[in-house]
């Protein structure tokens, strides 16, 4: 049993003249062939149940999809969810397609940390790439788990400890008191900027 | 709030995605970046202390090559806002 991926990092590589210092130019295109491919892979795929990575750039999704649902028998959207228009259209075509859908949102434990990786892996980003998709990220979520109360959030701390990256499951026994933990921890752009200047 | 947290058990300590995003932090955690504050412009590692306040930012880009050199670390260079500026890769 394996999963199928769908990510726009590994649509990158794939798009002529790509190289990892130049990814943001990159990055609506390969954006916009996931969406188109996610579709596709709707309609054609026999796999039940679909996954969207929610969470900001460097959090670890990908790190994740990779150790835990890699052997699943699932259709996995590997991205960030910045947007709520953008979210709200793959809900509605999950829903058509009749397949059960799950948000597994990856947050780390320490923005800093995500900070860090971010400037420093392959794929090169303007900063501020950071700090907006970090902060519309956790807006799309906190929105999701506020109009569709019926789907399933999962949310996951990663941390970089003891040379090791490792997640954490943070599980809540109510919708109302995720939606509550999400809405504590909203940030704009700026305060984003000054936790990680810190 | 009855919030419980479960630390998932790693599968894959080879993980070469994990591997990867590691050595990033890794290499991160030691870039040097410069801020401008009040009292100057500051050398500092993210989530670290201060190491070093000058009073013109050339003379902290300076001290910062000095500090990078043996490894061949990135400096990046702050605006007042907390945008950087601009990033100096001695390793390239």
């Amino acid at each position: 049993m394996t999963s199928l991926l769908i990510s726009a990092d590994d649509i990158k590589k794939e798009l002529p003249g790509y190289s990892p210092d130049r990814a943001e130019e990159f990055h609506l295109e390969s954006a916009k062939l996931a969406d188109k491919r996610f579709d596709e892979y709707l309609k054609s795929s026999s796999c039940k149940e679909v996954v969207l990575m929610s969470g900001g750039p460097a959090s670890g999704k990908t790190e994740f999809v990779t150790e835990y649902l890699m052997d699943q028998d699932v259709l996995i959207f590997d991205g960030i969810l910045p947007t709520i228009e953008g979210a709200k259209i793959k809900l509605e075509r999950i829903r058509k397609s009749k397949k059960q859908v799950k948000i597994y949102a990856v947050w780390p434990y320490d923005l800093r940390q995500a900070y860090t990786a971010f400037l420093s892996r392959d794929r090169r980003y303007s900063d501020k790439h950071f700090y907006t998709k970090h902060a519309s990220a956790r807006k799309t979520l906190l929105w999701i788990a506020s109009s569709y109360p019926d789907i399933e959030i999962k949310l996951f701390k990663s941390a970089y400890l003891n040379k090791e990256l490792g997640f954490t499951e943070v599980a809540f026994g109510f919708t109302s008191e995720c939606i509550a933990f999400l809405s504590e921890n909203q940030y704009n752009e700026d305060q984003i900027i000054d936790l990680v200047k810190a | 709030m009855s919030i419980q947290e479960t630390p998932l058990e790693r599968r894959n300590l080879q993980n070469p995605q994990i591997l990867s995003y590691v050595q990033a932090i890794q290499k991160g955690q030691k870039s040097y970046h410069i801020f401008p504050r009040e009292s100057g412009w500051v050398i500092k590692r993210i989530g670290q202390d201060a190491v070093q306040t000058c009073s013109t930012k050339e003379e902290a880009i300076e001290r910062a090559r000095i500090m990078t050199l043996p490894e061949k670390l990135d400096i990046f260079i702050h605006t007042m806002d907390g945008y950087i500026e601009k990033r100096i890769s001695l390793g390239e």
